[in-house]
């Protein structure tokens, strides 16, 4: 069995941060019980949102580390677990967005006079539609949150057994679950986000929501790896070496070029195609002040990481990597503001306008910082209760095997 | 605990990244001499050989009887026609340069990730890539109508005026798919030189030895020699990754670009890249389970390399079922009335059978490649690579065609019918990438002897061999490469 450390400092501080978080957010949301009840939730969609792609992201990273077998998972294998195992949590803080459905707000499809007046949001309510949008929505987060469950508790067992019959199982059945989580994350990105957006779509958003998950996420997980072989933390000060922080710095590199990819597809192609439709996410993008921050968001998001993770030298400091896997990770703050919230302004629904949406913002802040705090607690937890590394996974060992070779 | 892991049958230690990636006992002498006489001796080219040279060859005669045509005809001899202007020459040049790019993917990003099971197949993958980019250039060529004014399309400075259309995805295509043949070749060349060179060595006929001493650019195998070598084709690799991505997103931007129903998805620039990825895998296969079992390589090609070059084909695979779901799905929620016709059209109307055809080779039957049982019968997996190819033939067809003949006016609609000359042309092509292919089986190395002794370095048994006994007349014999490679 593992053995277990003394927990690392960084963790204890995050452990000391949740409340003041959640304390935080409650304030802000009270703050912002001025803009009702139709600000409370885009507030919350934008806190949900982001922790929710953490999460995915965390459970992507962690199917993938079952997968590959490789080294670089090793340091952060529980960390991803620990952020998968709040997936039940975050099923059950999509609530709001069940009752918003029948109360018809935040959903332009789920507002009858909006409805009444759009074809297509008529023809759509085939799909579109609260009941069917709640089951959905339940049945994604049963199957995450059992995926989640069945997988952590396999990985419990093999270390206790070390058993390399049931970690060969765990690879398959890593590989099958990720298949249908793409497919899941797809489902769930298209109900809770894109139909924000009264008529646009895009059929490469699922993949740009989750590069984007699994991007953030690495940052996290990397940025407070880092941190504790910066602290000494056993046994992160062995285990972290230069051949682990290029390969971290690599990954974050292949992610932010795969993101940019992913972006330019999507930008070129419904620019140049200049469909009301589609192009419209790009105009409310590209109009007034917000035409500054997304010139600013694409330097943050993707110029900035990339210039520096395609240096070597960076990738071999460890503190130049942890200050970069953090500005990806708070870059996501922006990128999902970005994405977001522009999208309110898709339908002329109450309490949609830019006045409600300035008035919103404490509440934008609110919900981040409390689901964060929530979100925080219960990874810490998860931390907590579990090694800090795999010590007798026989996948992971055979990993180590490879790169001393 | 590791040590269990590891499947040896002897006291020495086998260097788990390189387990199961060659068979035998096999020292440098071996390899040398089993891979370098499928060059040098003319009776390891059997009759499966001659067969294929003669197909190939057959298949390029009728190539030129089509150039012929073409050229005193017009590109009226193809189906091409309104509304239907891009045909089966757009088809296949899309099919061909997508079996070229997994040659790239499979050799450049492999070196850059340091995948050592790359050195059994990464050569003939790479020649793949020359042969198939060879086969997809002649189809935009001939397609122009007037061949013999192709070179308007570069911005040469001419008196006629006559500039290059910049915002036209079919002129990105000329410079993206030139750009990538080139580094392509220069890529395949610069892997060729250590082994041009161990031709050069062993072969006895003075001819030969000349034009393989030449081709060598003077290799001696210094560690100075090897360290160039290294460094040029890390960089090669580096620009040949992006390359590959760029070219084959071009060319799903081609369609896109078009407000043409069911080709106006984001979803195309990552999904033609896994497309092709796909074919290319599928091509991988096919050509080297028979090589293999022709040439007896069943020692460096083994069935490791095959399982992961079949994972790798599901992989690839299940990225384009994922973008099939994503158009299906996208167009019937949309409530685009064009896009959900389009895709009713596909899926019921005339070509309906091309589309269930699509589906059943491209995405049912390649999920028996779950079952590793599947995986390591080279029958099946065989069968499924021709299935594979074929079912991304027919997504070519459904992308090109069947938009084009259902776009958004009823007036526009048409129904297109292929010619004996759209035929024969393919047909053609496939000859001549049989022909150039079994001719660079003929006259090069089809694996990489060097990085398979490298291989063979990193098993470790003839490595201790090799210091323990001073007699081996391979150390004095092979290019002194050999003893200064870095392991890593």
């Amino acid at each position: 069995m593992a053995e277990k450390t003394q927990m690392p400092r960084i963790l204890r501080r995050i452990e000391i941060l949740s409340p003041i978080l959640i304390i935080l957010g409650i304030f802000l949301l009270i703050v912002n019980g001025g803009s009702g009840i139709g600000g409370f939730y885009r507030a919350w969609t934008f806190g949900w949102v982001f922790w929710m792609s953490i999460t995915f992201g965390c459970f992507g990273m962690m199917l993938i580390c079952y997968m590959v077998r490789a080294r670089w998972c090793r340091p952060l294998i529980s960390q991803f677990e620990a952020g998968s195992s709040t997936m039940l949590f975050m099923g059950i803080t999509a609530i709001p967005f069940a009752i918003a459905a029948y109360t018809h707000h935040l959903y332009p499809w789920a507002h009858p006079t909006v409805v009444a007046k759009d074809q297509i949001l008529q023809y759509r309510s085939i799909w579109f539609n609260p009941n069917w949008f709640l089951i959905r929505t339940f049945m994604e987060f049963t199957i995450f949150s059992t995926m989640v469950f069945l997988l952590i508790r396999s990985s419990k067992i093999i270390e206790i057994t070390r058993s390399t019959q049931e970690a060969s199982q765990r690879s398959f059945n890593a590989a099958i679950c990720f298949v249908f989580s793409i497919l899941l994350i797809t489902v769930a990105v298209t109900d809770l986000i894109m139909s924000l957006d009264r008529h646009w779509y895009s059929t490469i958003y699922g993949f740009i929501f989750t590069i984007t998950a699994g991007l953030s996420s690495m940052g996290l997980c990397v940025a407070i790896a880092l941190q504790m072989r910066l602290d000494g933390d056993a046994p992160y000060d062995t285990l972290v070496d230069k051949l682990m922080t290029r390969d971290w710095g690599n990954l974050l590199l292949v992610f932010t070029m795969v993101w940019a990819y992913f972006n330019l597809c999507q930008y070129i192609i419904q620019w140049s195609g200049n469909l009301p439709e589609e192009v419209s996410y790009y105009v409310a993008r590209n109009a007034g002040l917000l035409a500054f921050v997304t010139v600013f968001f694409v330097i943050i998001r993707f110029f900035i990481p990339f210039l520096l993770l395609i240096s070597s030298r960076l990738k071999r400091v460890p503190r130049m990597l942890r200050n970069t896997a953090l500005l990806i990770f708070f870059a996501q703050i922006l990128d999902q503001a970005w994405n977001i919230i522009p999208m309110f302004h898709s339908w002329s629904g109450p309490g949609s306008g830019l006045r409600a949406q300035l008035q919103s913002f404490p509440g934008y802040f609110g919900s981040l910082f409390l689901i964060g705090g929530i979100w925080t607690f219960l990874f810490i937890r998860s931390m907590k209760q579990n090694a800090l590394v795999p010590n007798e996974d026989p996948q992971i060992l055979e990993a180590l095997n490879h790169a001393h070779s | 605990m590791a040590d269990t892991l590891i499947p040896s049958n002897n006291n020495h230690t086998v260097d788990p990244a390189v387990a199961g990636l060659i068979e035998g006992d096999q020292t440098y002498e071996t390899v040398s001499e089993r891979l370098a006489s499928i060059v040098l001796r003319q009776d390891r080219h059997g009759l499966p050989w001659w067969l294929l040279i003669l197909i190939g060859f057959g298949g390029v005669n009728v190539l030129g009887m089509v150039v012929v045509k073409l050229l005193f005809t017009g590109v009226g001899i193809f189906g091409n026609n309104m509304p239907v202007s891009w045909g089966w020459p757009i088809i296949n040049f899309v099919w061909w340069i997508g079996i070229g790019h997994a040659g790239t993917l499979i050799s450049a990003f492999l070196l850059l990730m340091r995948q050592g099971w790359r050195a059994s197949i990464n050569r003939l993958a790479e020649a793949m890539t020359i042969f198939a980019v060879s086969c997809a250039g002649i189809f935009p060529a001939l397609h122009t109508g007037r061949p013999w004014v192709d070179y308007w399309l570069f911005p040469y400075p001419n008196i006629l005026a006559m500039w290059p259309q910049w915002r036209s995805p079919l002129l990105w295509d000329v410079f993206a798919v030139t750009v990538y043949a080139l580094v392509s070749i220069l890529f395949w060349f610069v892997g060729l030189i250590p082994d041009l060179a161990t031709l050069r060595d062993r072969a006895e006929n003075q001819y030969a030895k000349l034009v393989y001493g030449i081709a060598c650019l003077g290799w001696r195998g210094s560690a100075e020699h090897w360290q160039r070598y290294e460094n040029a084709s890390i960089m090669l690799a580096g620009l040949a990754t992006p390359l590959v991505v760029s070219v084959e997103s071009i060319i799903a931007l081609d369609f896109t670009i078009g407000i043409v129903p069911g080709w106006h998805a984001t979803i195309f620039p990552p999904y033609f890249f896994a497309g092709a990825l796909y074919a290319g895998f599928s091509m991988v296969i096919m050509l080297a389970i028979p090589l293999r079992k022709w040439y007896h390589l069943e020692d460096y090609i083994t069935p490791k390399h095959i399982d992961w070059c079949a994972k790798l084909m599901l992989v690839t695979g299940l990225v384009v079922l994922y973008g099939y779901i994503m158009e299906c799905c996208y167009a019937y929620l949309s409530g685009d009335r064009y896009e959900i016709s389009m895709m009713h059209y596909r899926q019921f109307g005339p070509y309906w059978a091309a589309y269930w055809l699509l589906i059943l080779f491209s995405c049912v039957l390649p999920q028996m490649l779950w079952i590793p049982k599947i995986r390591h019968n080279n029958a099946a997996l065989y069968f499924l690579a021709i299935m594979v190819s074929i079912g991304m033939w027919l997504e070519k067809f459904i992308v090109v065609v069947v938009s084009l003949t259902h776009d958004y006016l009823p007036s526009s609609w048409g129904y297109f019918t292929n010619t004996f000359w759209d035929v024969a042309m393919y047909a053609g092509t496939i000859g001549q990438f049989i022909l150039l292919f079994f001719l660079f089986v003929r006259f090069l190395p089809v694996i990489n002897i060097s990085e398979v002794r490298e291989i063979v370095l990193r098993t470790s048994r003839p490595f201790r061999r090799n210091h323990a006994s001073s007699t081996n007349s391979d150390s004095v014999t092979e290019p002194a490469g050999i003893t200064s490679e870095p392991v890593e």
